[in-house]
């Protein structure tokens, strides 16, 4: 399989060192592109295959309709606050290339990587020029769909198996998130996630366009032996724990099969029965 | 002789259909387990349903303390209005049958009252 991102390495390489292409603090700011800030280092003219890509008229609503909270779109939510940080970590913890590709896990079926893949891309498409795409890959049961309360969106499937274009496919909400979604599960899920072809196809997607950032919802990790399989081909996994029903074993053995395979770049509990962090 | 048979044996029959209260039976309108008892024996289970031994992680700092790994971020609950939808009909139905099933337990001791 071919990685497009060691070709699309930052041409201005470290990120992480104290030069200037930081914000005070680390993060970056909202809405703003200062000079030398991180947002500055995304090319601010998209490519024009984004640009083509067809804007849904309504914005992701957070109505009685909504199956998960999308507690981005309301900054005064006190977990908003938590998904700033997680955002301000991710950025800090992104590999020293553009286009990472980052994957959402969680040991088990309904412990939050849908909502928290969901609202880390909402917060990320905050920062102005900053592209983020979120592709929903937990094709055996997709969720983000049925998250952002968008019907419609036609079978994931054509597209990851190249009968039908990307650019008819995906869609964006506002100038920076873009969203490729399913609408139905996929019956031979695992022999598709581990041929060559869609991963080929998503490297054509990273190539035409070219987003900062590409967040994948994957299914979980300790049900699904193909997630293991596939993780070497995402640069950086975050892994979402539920405070009401992970255990300390199911975390360990997650990080026991995440060992070698991709960099964990965060933890993340859901359903805390503390106060947000940060 | 004759005579003195069939009086004996009449007297007998009379005896036998004579019928008389000796006491009044005792009639079982509660359950064996009254209802204090049988409320505790309901909670220990569900107790025990409840918590099946899983030692979830419900905090930053139990995990760091438990697997030496501190989470990015933890983000407390909150219902969206779907959940909270479905959390006040399930507590409405819960409170509901918690009522019914008191005043079922406690009948025996209410139905003098009433």
């Amino acid at each position: 399989m071919i990685r497009t991102l060691v070709s699309r390495l930052d041409p201005r390489g470290d990120r992480s060192g104290a030069g200037g292409n930081r914000p005070p603090g680390g993060v970056p700011r909202e809405h703003t592109a200062l000079p030398g800030s991180f947002p500055a280092l995304t090319d601010p003219s998209p490519p024009p295959a984004w640009a083509r890509l067809r804007r849904v008229a309504r914005s992701p609503s957070y109505g009685p309709k909504a199956k998960v909270r999308l507690i981005s779109c309301r900054p005064t939510d006190p977990a908003a606050k938590a998904f700033e940080h997680l955002r301000g970590h991710l950025l800090r913890s992104l590999p020293g290339n553009r286009m990472a590709r980052i994957a959402v896990i969680s040991p088990t079926p309904d412990c939050g990587s849908t909502f928290a893949a969901a609202n880390l891309a909402l917060s990320l498409s905050r920062i102005s020029a900053f592209r983020t795409l979120l592709l929903d890959l937990n094709l055996p049961d997709p969720g983000l769909a049925r998250a952002f309360d968008i019907k419609g969106t036609g079978p994931l499937e054509e597209m990851l198996t190249g009968a039908r274009a990307p650019e008819r496919h995906l869609f964006r909400i506002g100038e920076t998130l873009a969203l490729g979604l399913n609408d139905r599960p996929v019956k031979d899920a695992s022999a598709l996630m581990q041929g060559d072809e869609m991963w080929g196809v998503l490297d054509g997607i990273q190539n035409t366009l070219a987003p900062d950032i590409t967040l994948i919802d994957l299914p979980p990790l300790l049900r699904d032996d193909t997630t293991r399989l596939v993780l070497p081909m995402v640069d950086g996994v975050l892994l979402v724990a539920d405070g009401a029903r992970t255990t300390s074993r199911q975390i360990a053995e997650c990080e026991r099969r995440l060992c070698d395979r991709a960099p964990l770049l965060g933890v993340v509990l859901n359903r805390a029965a503390d106060v947000p962090s940060g | 002789m004759t005579a003195l048979h069939t009086a004996r044996h009449l007297l007998t029959s009379l005896r036998r259909r004579r019928f008389a209260l000796v006491a009044i039976a005792l009639v079982v309108t509660a359950f064996v387990l009254q209802g204090p008892k049988l409320a505790v024996i309901f909670a220990a289970c569900a107790l025990l349903l409840i918590d099946p031994n899983r030692p979830t992680i419900h905090t930053a700092e139990q995990m760091d303390r438990e697997l030496g790994l501190r989470p990015v971020v933890s983000i407390p609950h909150f219902a969206s209005p779907a959940e909270k939808l479905r959390t006040d009909r399930l507590h409405r139905f819960v409170r509901v049958a918690s009522i019914t099933a008191l005043l079922v337990f406690f009948a025996d001791w209410l139905l003098p009252f009433l």
